[in-house]
């Protein structure tokens, strides 16, 4: 079976934008059927999660480079870009 | 608690005269600290938070900043909205070289993450509304600008 994969979701306290996109990836994982699940985390928390996890969506700046795909999740904030935002989530998950 | 309520419970300060973000913070605070929802440390988070993972929000035509802190500074969760007379740069939440001018704050003081989801997305989908942001920033007092929140509902 395959591994179920892991999204992370950050922001800078882990509480409120991280908490929208959160519930915006959520339903886009359930609607699309994806394998994944998602996390919410503080931005300072993903340096020590990335090994488990295979994207990272954040509502604020990256510290640095990842080894794993990171996506700005500011247009589920600002309303502007929120289908293309959805399919680069989708297109990662299913690996395209 | 229905958004509307968690609003009209909270701190709502128009055309407010203000000549730095610290300024706002700490009016904002000192009625948040009054009321007994916030602890002395909370303006200090705030000032600190905002300089390590700024605000700012870019959006079409009126930008906003929603600066909060960590939810061990806060007591009750509330909110705390002013709209400005003067417009203040706050840094972009998401690009460190971009600054936003903005006239409207939203602090927010949260306890648990995940727990506040309606609220949040009630302000979420109030600030991309530019129509109302327009008619939010020209309202005069506390009860006008709650009135233009519920009758955008």
């Amino acid at each position: 079976m395959e591994k179920r994969k892991v999204i992370l979701v950050a922001c800078g306290a882990g509480i409120a934008t991280s908490t929208v996109v959160c519930e915006r990836v959520e339903k886009l994982v359930k609607d699309n059927n994806l394998n994944a699940q998602v996390i919410q985390c503080k931005i300072a928390e993903v340096a020590s999660r990335e090994n488990e996890a295979d994207l990272i969506v954040s509502t604020t700046i990256l510290p640095k480079q990842y080894s794993i795909p990171a996506l700005k999740g500011m247009a589920y904030i600002t309303g502007m870009g929120m289908e293309k935002l959805d399919q680069q989530i989708i297109d990662i998950i299913k690996g395209n | 608690m229905e958004p509307i309520d968690f609003i009209k419970n909270g701190i709502i300060l128009t055309n407010l005269k203000a000549s730095s973000k610290e300024e706002v913070f700490k009016i904002l605070y000192d009625k948040l600290y009054k009321s007994g929802n916030v602890k002395e440390s909370f303006y200090n988070g705030l000032v600190e938070r905002e300089k390590k993972f700024p605000t700012g929000i870019l959006l079409k035509s009126y930008n906003i900043a929603i600066p909060h802190t960590d939810p061990e500074h806060v007591i009750n969760p509330s909110i705390a909205i002013a709209t400005l007379e003067e417009p203040i740069i706050f840094q972009c939440m998401d690009d460190e070289n971009k600054s936003v001018s903005v006239k409207m704050v939203f602090i927010l003081a949260l306890k648990e993450s995940h727990s506040h989801i309606e609220i949040l997305q009630k302000i979420i989908l109030m600030i991309q509304n530019d129509l109302l942001l327009e008619k939010l920033l020209k309202s005069q007092n506390k009860e006008e600008f709650v009135q233009q929140i519920s009758e955008n509902q």
